[in-house]
């Protein structure tokens, strides 16, 4: 008797331990805030991490941007250049249980431009798409207007809503919950603004249980109040670790930190358009022709900016050094293209074979409150350009009024950061260096670049396309019209037992923290 | 009173109209929102259609009198980054610097009163001189760098209370609050006290000046002369007296605790109105910012209307609505 009561205990024991294991709770506290629950409101990094923790997109984007299998199970390139085929997932279910079709794909990308009131749709992602037909409910067609290689790419980043919810749902509509019901693999608890937003698991998701019960998403700002939350335990995870904290969060053996280089390159843009720049005038002040016009003063630019000491003494090695646009292992990023070696005396000779060898006065221009260190690096440049005797002086402003300047080319020589949203370098380049483009702050034009950007462009065939890309970035790179010095990291550290893969795109998801 | 009242509102409403002015001229000279709002990706059709939804492209008067317009209707416009009423979003967060402010306020006198009458009683013994020296301290350190001590000493290294954030809410009596549960109250302890400090101090030195005051005239020495208790002297005759300048300066104070928790906000990531204004000058979302001032122009009046009349109340000299110049 005695012994089947023992037994009888043993495996009550062992079914406890083998049952649902306890509920698991992750909380990870974010810097920035969202501007709206609505996937399609608003094409920014706080607003799209949330978004895909209750919605799918058609395709997946793997932590170092690749597309992959997501609610389409596989795609192609049909014979028509302009038509592109997605087979589709058969079990998918939205979380108030409608069945997912390739009807609620064409209403999404039917709703991408046309959200009310919303300040920056994720328009750009579908501006080629002409079309997209569902030929029966688990196969879309997707028309483009011409031939277009980026389009899964573009579409792996435009979240999927259901189409029940009517094209006129307001973006509001999402943050109290009542149309925030997507495929995702979490569903929508409750969005306190300025505070948090919290899900709980899809028991049903079609790629399996997800990791965690209940997941919270904190909005803690204040940089030292967001490590003080980890270190006592207030929340699991934090996104953005600030570089001043970085080595002391290493050495804490309680702390897991990961890291990769993000898809974010800070550049200087050049004024190369103007006869006379706003910015530059000779030592004395009088007026001088604009020395940026002269390759030969770029080029010593480029070679007096030391990158390593931009990422050792300001980044405290939070970056990786650029020469280009993109970082190795995205698309379109040149290997060829030698990483500029800080080299005065060549910088120098270069300054006085364009007549400037006694140099000229010089105001740059940064944010203070955009990229991470952005005053401070601003700061070392102006240090680095003093020793080919350039007289720098540093202006920095707040987001809100610099873009708008710069918008109206009134910098000389200007710092900007930009992510490339489909993991390869077109997204960068055409915005930032095509002809006419408004993010084109230097007034670059270089026919030969249009030509092989727009070839690349226009070309279904990947390996004529990365080709092509490759050729516009080592023609844009060899003429400098801007100079790259960094790409951005992005830091995650968690509390011990849990680890996260850090992703690329920089957004923080339950799915990516793993316990180890 | 009425009259009175009237008269106050009018005054208000002078001033919301010249504040609001000087928001839009303000994010006017500083900048286009739409430059900060637009995603990087956006191409140039795409920033103008957004200029004409937020209705920027029309000249600065007739935006102007187009937001006086919907004002007088009590439209305050929608905010440009988040799409909702601007007044919705800061009425959304005046609850959570309201109770912050609150319990701040409760925590500093019920610090400060007891302190500062001792130390005004006993201006010389060691104790007064340790509490006054102390109070200088408080007066005296940063509010943003006085809040991470807190954090670092309570939250993190002693693991006592929570780091920051707001707990749960709960609703009673149609109030919700989240000072109507335990976890509330875990959160709010920190920030509050960060808070507080700087007043405490403020408070108690006030009180001590005041009450040495009050301790030097005729009828406490009269008083004494007649025999009174101590006790009563000192609560009825002294404390009752002290009263209409801690009214003043908690009045005072009050309305700029509500206005100005933006530090503590920011440290704590408490949601309160604070935080929202700061993110809101940030991205140059005007309807929130004269939303806010409009809310806190209100507020100020409110907790002004009340200290007056509180005047009245405590001291039967004081008259509202009167002509001081008048006999």
């Amino acid at each position: 008797m005695k012994k089947t009561m023992r037994l009888g205990t043993a495996m009550l024991v062992a079914a406890f331990m083998a049952g649902p294991a306890l509920a698991e709770d992750l909380i990870i506290g974010v810097a920035t805030a969202p501007t709206s629950l609505d996937p399609h409101y608003q094409a920014l990094g706080s607003n799209h991490e949330l978004a895909m923790h209750a919605f799918d997109t058609l395709l997946t984007t793997s932590p170092q941007m690749e597309p992959g299998p997501g609610l389409a199970e596989s795609w192609r390139a049909t014979e028509d250049p302009l038509v592109w085929e997605f087979k589709l997932r058969n079990d998918v279910k939205f979380h108030n249980g409608e069945p997912f079709t390739a009807h609620d794909l064409v209403f999404s990308y039917e709703r991408v431009p046309n959200v009310p009131n919303a300040p920056s749709t994720y328009k750009r992602r579908t501006v080629k798409v002409d079309k997209a037909v569902a030929v029966d409910d688990y196969t879309l067609q997707v028309h483009t207007k011409t031939p277009y290689p980026l389009l899964p790419r573009a579409l792996m980043g435009v979240p999927v809503v259901s189409r029940s919810i009517g094209m006129d749902t307001q973006p509001t509509e999402f943050n109290d919950g009542s149309k925030t019901h997507g495929t995702g693999p979490y569903k929508f608890v409750e969005f306190v603004a300025g505070d948090r937003t919290t899900y709980v698991a899809n028991a049903d998701y079609w790629a399996g249980k997800p990791k965690w019960d209940k997941v919270t998403i904190r909005e803690i700002k204040s940089n030292p109040a967001r490590v003080a939350a980890l270190l006592s335990g207030d929340v699991d995870v934090i996104a953005s670790v600030p570089t001043t904290d970085i080595d002391r969060l290493e050495e804490n053996p309680d702390i897991t930190v990961s890291c990769t280089a993000s898809t974010r390159v800070l550049y200087w843009s050049l004024d190369v358009h103007r006869e006379q720049a706003e910015h530059i005038t000779a030592k004395d002040g009088s007026p001088i022709k604009n020395p940026l016009s002269d390759l030969r003063v770029r080029q010593a630019f480029n070679l007096a900016i030391d990158r390593n000491a931009i990422v050792d003494d300001v980044m405290m090695g939070l970056a990786v050094p650029a020469n280009q646009i993109v970082g190795e292992g995205f698309g379109g990023h040149n290997s060829d293209i030698p990483m500029p070696e800080p080299d005065l005396e060549k910088a120098r000779q270069l300054m006085a074979e364009a007549g400037y060898g006694d140099g000229f006065r010089l105001a740059i221009h940064a944010t203070n409150n955009r990229y991470i260190n952005d005053a401070k690096l601003a700061q070392a440049v102006a240090q680095m350009l003093s020793r080919i005797g350039v007289e720098v002086q540093v202006e920095t402003m707040p987001v809100a009024v610099y873009f708008g300047k710069a918008r109206k080319n009134e910098f000389t020589m200007a710092q900007i950061g930009f992510a490339t949203a489909t993991g390869e370098s077109s997204a960068i380049l055409l915005p930032a260096l095509g002809e006419g483009q408004r993010n084109n702050y230097g007034r670059w034009e270089h026919g030969e670049f249009n030509e092989l950007l727009t070839g690349a462009l226009s070309t279904v065939d990947g390996e004529t396309y990365e080709s092509l890309l490759k050729q516009a970035t080592a023609v844009a790179i060899a003429d400098v019209p801007i100079i790259p010095t960094h790409y951005q990291v992005a830091c995650w550290a968690a509390r011990k037992g849990l680890r996260v893969i850090p992703r690329a795109d920089e957004a923080s998801l339950a799915e990516s923290v793993v316990r180890e | 009173m009425t009259t009175y009242i009237i008269r106050r509102l009018l005054q208000s409403a002078v001033v919301v109209a010249v504040l609001s002015a000087l928001v839009f001229l303000g994010v006017y000279v500083i900048g286009n929102p739409v430059d900060v709002l637009v995603s990087t990706e956006a191409d140039q059709e795409e920033f103008d259609r957004m200029v004409r939804i937020l209705g920027l492209d029309r000249p600065l008067w007739e935006q102007f009198l187009v937001f006086l317009g919907n004002l007088v209707q009590g439209d305050l416009g929608r905010s440009f980054a988040f799409s909702e009423p601007a007044l919705k979003l800061v009425l959304q967060r005046m609850p959570a610097t309201l109770e912050l402010v609150l319990v701040a306020m409760v925590m500093a006198l019920a610090a400060a009163i007891p302190l500062g009458m001792y130390t005004g009683l006993n201006p010389h013994t060691k104790t007064a001189r340790f509490i006054m020296g102390t109070s200088i301290i408080g007066v005296s350190i940063p509010n943003f760098w006085q809040g991470l001590m807190l954090i670092f000493v309570l939250a993190v290294s002693l693991t006592l209370l929570p780091s920051g954030g707001r707990g749960e809410v709960d609703t009673v009596l149609g109030i919700t609050s989240s000072l109507w549960t335990l976890d509330g109250w875990r959160h709010v302890l920190l920030p509050a006290a960060n808070l507080a400090l700087f007043q405490c101090a403020l408070v108690i030195r006030l009180m001590r000046a005041n009450v040495r005051e009050i301790v030097m005239l005729d009828y406490i020495k009269f008083a004494r002369a007649k025999g009174l208790s101590r006790r009563r002297i000192v609560y009825v005759h002294i404390f009752k007296n002290t009263l209409v300048v801690l009214i003043t300066v908690v009045g005072l104070q009050l309305g700029g605790l509500i206005a100005y928790s933006v530090v503590t906000e920011t440290v704590f990531s408490w949601p309160g109105m604070g935080k929202l204004i700061i993110d809101s000058v940030y991205i140059l979302d005007r309807p929130v910012i004269v939303a806010y001032l409009i809310v806190i122009v209100l507020l100020f009046i409110t907790v002004n209307l009340i200290v007056d009349i509180l005047y009245s109340v405590v001291d039967p000299r004081i008259r509202l609505g009167h002509d001081r110049s008048g006999p």
